[in-house]
Order: structure tokens, then C-alpha cells, then sequence
């Protein structure tokens, strides 16, 4: 006989217009009380939080198990309809853009381009952490053994997302620009607040390693590069001899910081000088060979073409960083000093901070004197991180399952 | 100096493949023929191409795996690879076919679309995790690529009023290890992400395709748990994943989401 909707055991259809009447939810409250952000409290308020939101999965576990809301919640059925809200969520959000204005009013008024902050995703998140906790608690009490990979894989991700989601909150990335020689404690947070720190630093030197220029041919009417979408359409200087459409190319000197002298370039060793090189084409159809430079330019210079034909120049392109990195001085309060090198993918760590070398003045390249340093502090990492491993060890069980049911059948 | 040649190692992939798979449609009961001959053949053509990839590898001095382009080459050998393990395991024709032919329409789009090997690699792309995560990820997308192609298999049999009812045990064995490395490919990113970007999870839109794809594939493990016999909408979410895993892929690069993504690749 057909179940009635409500009807026990819940099961998808419940699941359903669970996931609508919280949207519902989600939506009025977005609309009719946008003063109410959602927004989890800071340090101890998160703390408080999840402690009321653990308590409240323990009570039902141990004292309510037989309950309606306990069965649905550690349900299949629940699992599935609260993890593909998120999806749907989640799809939203890769759709839309994210945390800029949207010309649809409609969007704008639920939230749908800043849908983390949203009421909407809170709720979600709330249903998927109630569901996920349950069911892991169901495994969780009393302990087995062979239930070892089910509570890494769903602990694991309970852990992970509840810290991330209560940390958001304690979470202070801020941008310093320091200068050489100039000592600097003030940082700007992601909301454009300026923040002093107890600490200071000092950029001391600011270096950037670059890959040799790229050689490309140009459209002279259109200034764009030719030969796009084939094979080939530049090559490092290194790598000559080299072969653009019809033309064969041989670097004869490579000056790596150059100045144009009449038609010529010569090494100098200026601020701003930008590498050039002396190159032979020869045009492989007709065998004309000509000689001439090419210069990437720089911020104080202009690029200096190479006109082949009426058609085509070759060009140098600007070298592209291969690695930057900045030598700093961390002064603390209490007159400690330190010295450190910042590279990307090697930040620092700082008490609780951790310091990573963000961006540079581009425009000036390799003698940009401002290095953008980043300074992130997330005390919740620990247990984030906690999460990832036992969910990264979880995931070596799913093997093992994958592997046993293969056997089984 | 010329690049390696990659159309000849193509080639030599794409005619080793084609000529395997004429083995596999052979009505024959001579095992060298029937088994021996084909697996041979799609070896040759899947080390024919990781030969080329190592030789890229040594000569762009980085690893190939930065542009669209360089990441198709590792999934035609990858899905080749998983083809021809599972024919030796479990004699499965039809799946080394289909893999090979994926693989091989990979190899041809990059034929079409010949790409320059450029030497440089950004800063933030200079990690000790940059090889694993991408490797694992791509592993991950064979592995549930194959599954995809079980659950076409399976759609197509039943509306052919076939029996299909032994496929879905083997979509689980796919979806089980390419979940798993799927899980581990994302973890691996955000571990990455913390020492690269200063956090580990930012809503990049790369990363929210990501988690799109690992919840869809999340649902189709916990359907199967709790209605291992409802068979018919497992194949269907299934299928539907990996729609959401290739938009992941290739699609979040036309998203208007995508124009401020660390992940956009040239190519």
C-alpha cells in the first residue's frame, strides 16, 4: 500500500519539502529581516555555539534515539536530500558570481551573490551538520572496531565543516605594503579597515627571478599576435634557432639589461632597463635574411619592434617572474627582531600568523620596491585540519570497501 | 630546436588503440587474438603516449600538467590505463573499448588543437603539491569516467530489454576508487591552498565545481548504500555527476563566475 506523505518512516518525498520549507525559511528571513545577518559570533560565541549544537546531537543520540527527528535526521533519505541542497546550493553559487553587486534585483535580495552569508546556505549547512552528526554518532556510540573507515569518512567531514563554518568568523587575513627601508605596522583588513599590529616589518630587499623574454610575431595593423590558436605562436630566446610561420629566427646577443643607443642596443645597468636582443630572421621561402633588435620594454621604456614586412614585426614579451620573493624584518613589541625570506609557497609562521608574500608592484616588474605581504590568523586550523586528516585516512578505507564489495559479489 | 614531435607519438597511440579495438570486435575464440593481441596493442599505445608525456616533461622542465591541453594528454593515457586494467581483471571488452576510443577522441582534440609547451609555470603553481594534486584529480576523472560509461552501457542495455543487471557492481567498483581519490585530490588542493593563498577553501570557482561534483558523486554512494536493487536512478544519478565533474573540468572556464579563478587554464 502507498505511504501516506508524513506518514513513518520518512523517507525522499519528506526530505524534499524539508529542503523547500527551509528555503522558504531562509528566504522570508533574508527578505523581511536582512538586520538579522547571519553571521556566526566571534570567539567565545562560536565556541558556545558549537558546544550548544554538539549538546543538542548528544541529547537527541542518547536520550531521544527512538524519536521521529532522530531517525529522520541519521536517515539515507535525510543524507541525501540535505546533501544535495548543498549541491544545489552550491551550483548557485558557481553560477552566479560571488561577492560583487548584481544588476538582478532578485538576486540581490535573497542573497544569491554572497549566498555563504546567506540565511538560505546557514540553514542548509545546519540540516547537512544535523544529519551528518546524527548518523556518525549512530556509529560513533557504542565504538566498533570494524566501523573504523564510516567514522573517519563522516566524523572527519562533520569535524571539517563545523570548524571551518564557526572559524569563519575568527578568521583576519590582512594585507600589509611595505616598502623598502621603510618600517610598516599597519595592515588593511578584507573590509578596508586599517589595522596596527603589534608587530612591525621592514622590507629589506624585494627580488624577483624571471624566464628568459618570449619572441612572437605581431600583425602590424592589429598589434595582435599571430599565428593564435596554432602551434608555436612564441619561444623563449633560449630556445633559438626558432621557426615563426615562414620566418627562420637566431638570436645573435641577448643583453639581459640593455639601453637603445641610435638604432642599437648596449648593456647598461640602469634602473628600468628592460633586456633586448639582436636577432637574424631569415625568410625560409625567399632566403632574404635581415638583422635587427627587439626589446621587451619596461615601465620607463618603450617595447622596440622589429619590422619584418609590412605585415608582421617580431616582438620581445616582457619576461614573466618565474619566482619573487622578499627579504623582511619582523620587529615585535618587545624589541625582539628577526629576519626572514618570504617566497610564494613558503610562507612564515608568527605566533599565531602566518605571513605569506602575496603581490608586488607589477607595473615595475623586478624593480618594484613595494612587496604586498598577506597576514592570515585562523585559530580554528587545528581542528579543520583535524578533520582533513581523519577524512584523507577515510578515504584509504573507501579503497579497501571498493575492493571487498568486488570480492563479495 | 624543434619541439618532440607529438603527432608521431599520437599516432603511433591512436593506430596501436584503433587496431586493438578491431581486435576486440573479432568474433574469435583463439585467445592470442581475443585477449592477448588487444592488450598488447593499447599497452603499446599507452606507453607510446607516457613516453612522450615524460619526454615533454624533461623538456619543458616542468610538469606537463598546467594547461587544459597538457591535462588531456594524462586522461587519454590515464582511462586507457584503467581500460586495459580492468580488461585483464575482469575480461571486460566493451569498457577497454570504450576507454581506448575516449581516450583516442582526446588525443585527436589535441591533434586539432596544437598547443605551444610553454616553459613558464606561475610562482603559486611551484609547489611540492602541484604533481599529486593534479595527478590524483585526473585519476579521479578516469575512474568515474569509466563508471559513466558502465551506467551508459547499463541505460542502453535496458532499453534494449538486455540484461544489465551485473553493471552496477561495476560502476561501484569505479565510483569507489575514483571517489576516494576524488576526496583526496580536493584535500590535497585545500592543504595546498592554505600554504599557497593563506586559506584553505575560498569559494574559488573552481573549487565550489569541485565540491558540486564530489556531493553528486557523495549521493550516488549513500543511494546505492540504502537501495542497492533500485539499479535504474543509480544509473541516472550517475550519469548526471559526471555531467557536473565535466563542467568542473572544462566548463568552469565560460562560467561568468570563472573570470578571477586561479584555476582558468591557458590552452
Amino acid at each position: 500500500m502507498e505511504r501516506n506523505t508524513w506518514q513513518t518512516p520518512w523517507s525522499y518525498r519528506e526530505g524534499w519539502i524539508i529542503v523547500v520549507g527551509l528555503t522558504g525559511l531562509g528566504v522570508v528571513w533574508q527578505v523581511f529581516l536582512p538586520a538579522l545577518e547571519a553571521q556566526v559570533p566571534r570567539w567565545p560565541g562560536n565556541l558556545i555555539l558549537g558546544l550548544i549544537f554538539i549538546t543538542l546531537l548528544l541529547v537527541l543520540h542518547f536520550f531521544f534515539a527512538k524519536s521521529l527527528l532522530s531517525k529522520w535526521l541519521s536517515s539515507v533519505p535525510a543524507a541525501v536530500t540535505s546533501a544535495a541542497f548543498y549541491c544545489g546550493l552550491a551550483i548557485l553559487m558557481g553560477i552566479i558570481p560571488q561577492g560583487q553587486a548584481n544588476n538582478s534585483t532578485l538576486i540581490s535580495l535573497l542573497g544569491l551573490n554572497r549566498l555563504t552569508t546567506s540565511w538560505i546556505f546557514v540553514l542548509a549547512n545546519a540540516y547537512f551538520l544535523s544529519s551528518l552528526g546524527l548518523a556518525t554518532l549512530k556509529r560513533l556510540i557504542p565504538f566498533k572496531l570494524k566501523n573504523a573507515g564510516y567514522i573517519l569518512n563522516h566524523l572527519g567531514l562533520w569535524i571539517a565543516l563545523t570548524a571551518a563554518a564557526l572559524g569563519s568568523s575568527d578568521l583576519q587575513r590582512l594585507y600589509m605594503n611595505c616598502y623598502e627601508g621603510q618600517p610598516e605596522w599597519r595592515a588593511t583588513n578584507q573590509a578596508g579597515q586599517v589595522v596596527e599590529l603589534p608587530i612591525a616589518i621592514e622590507l629589506t630587499d624585494f627580488k624577483i627571478d624571471e624566464y628568459p623574454p618570449k619572441l612572437t610575431l605581431i600583425d602590424n595593423t592589429t598589434g595582435r599576435v599571430v599565428a593564435k590558436g596554432k602551434k608555436n605562436q612564441y619561444f623563449s630566446v633560449e630556445d633559438s634557432p626558432i621557426q615563426l610561420l615562414d620566418y627562420k629566427v637566431e638570436v645573435e646577443k641577448r643583453l639581459h639589461s640593455a639601453g637603445l643607443i641610435g638604432e642599437r642596443f648596449e648593456p647598461v645597468n640602469e634602473m628600468g632597463s628592460p633586456p633586448a636582443a639582436k636577432v637574424r630572421v631569415t625568410h625560409t621561402q625567399t632566403g632574404e635574411t635581415q638583422t635587427g633588435w627587439v626589446s621587451s620594454g619596461s615601465f620607463m621604456h618603450q617595447p622596440y619592434a622589429f619590422k619584418l614586412s609590412d605585415r608582421y614585426s617580431l616582438v620581445m614579451l616582457p619576461p614573466e617572474p618565474q619566482k619573487f620573493q622578499s627579504d623582511i624584518r619582523i620587529m615585535t613589541e618587545e624589541g625582539q627582531q628577526m629576519q626572514t625570506t618570504l617566497e610564494v609557497n613558503q610562507p612564515f609562521k608568527l605566533g599565531g600568523w602566518k605571513l605569506y608574500q602575496l603581490s608586488y608592484d607589477s607595473q615595475k616588474g623586478k624593480w618594484s620596491t613595494l612587496s604586498v605581504i598577506e597576514l592570515v590568523r585562523d585559530p580554528w586550523i587545528p581542528v579543520v585540519y583535524l578533520g582533513i586528516f581523519m577524512l584523507l585516512a577515510g578515504s584509504l578505507f573507501l579503497f579497501r570497501d571498493g575492493t571487498n564489495k568486488k570480492k563479495a559479489q | 630546436m624543434g619541439w618532440i614531435n607529438f603527432e608521431l607519438f599520437a599516432a603511433v597511440s591512436l593506430i596501436c588503440w584503433l587496431v586493438s579495438g578491431g581486435f576486440l570486435m573479432l568474433k574469435t575464440s583463439n585467445s592470442t587474438f581475443k585477449t592477448l593481441a588487444p592488450t598488447v596493442l593499447a599497452l603499446s599505445g599507452f606507453i607510446s603516449l607516457m613516453l612522450f608525456i615524460v619526454l615533454l616533461w624533461v623538456k619543458i622542465d616542468r610538469p606537463p600538467m598546467r594547461t587544459l591541453g597538457e591535462t588531456r594528454l594524462w586522461y587519454a593515457a590515464l582511462l586507457a590505463s584503467i581500460g586495459i586494467v580492468s580488461f585483464i581483471r575482469w575480461k571486460y571488452k566493451w569498457l577497454l573499448a570504450y576507454s581506448l576510443f575516449m581516450g583516442g577522441l582526446f588525443l585527436v582534440i589535441n591533434l586539432l588543437h596544437p598547443e605551444t609547451y610553454d616553459k613558464s609555470l606561475m610562482p603559486a603553481l611551484q609547489s611540492v603539491w602541484f604533481v599529486p594534486h593534479v595527478i590524483v584529480y585526473l585519476f579521479a576523472y578516469a575512474l568515474l569516467a569509466a563508471s559513466s560509461l558502465v551506467a551508459v552501457k547499463a541505460i542502453y542495455q535496458d532499453q534494449q530489454g538486455k540484461n544489465w543487471q551485473h553493471l552496477p557492481a561495476l560502476a561501484d567498483n569505479f565510483v569507489y576508487l575514483g571517489f576516494s581519490f576524488l576526496t583526496m585530490g580536493l584535500l590535497f588542493g585545500a592543504l595546498w591552498a592554505k600554504e599557497a593563498w593563506g586559506h584553505y577553501w575560498t569559494w574559488d570557482p573552481k573549487e565550489t565545481w569541485a565540491f558540486i561534483s564530489w556531493t553528486a558523486y557523495l549521493i550516488y554512494i549513500h543511494y546505492r548504500y540504502k537501495h542497492l536493487k533500485k539499479h535504474k536512478p543509480a544509473m541516472w544519478i550517475l550519469i548526471m555527476a559526471f555531467g557536473l565533474l565535466l563542467i568542473c573540468w572544462f566548463g568552469v572556464n565560460y562560467l561568468p563566475t570563472a573570470q578571477n579563478s586561479v584555476h582558468t587554464y591557458s590552452g
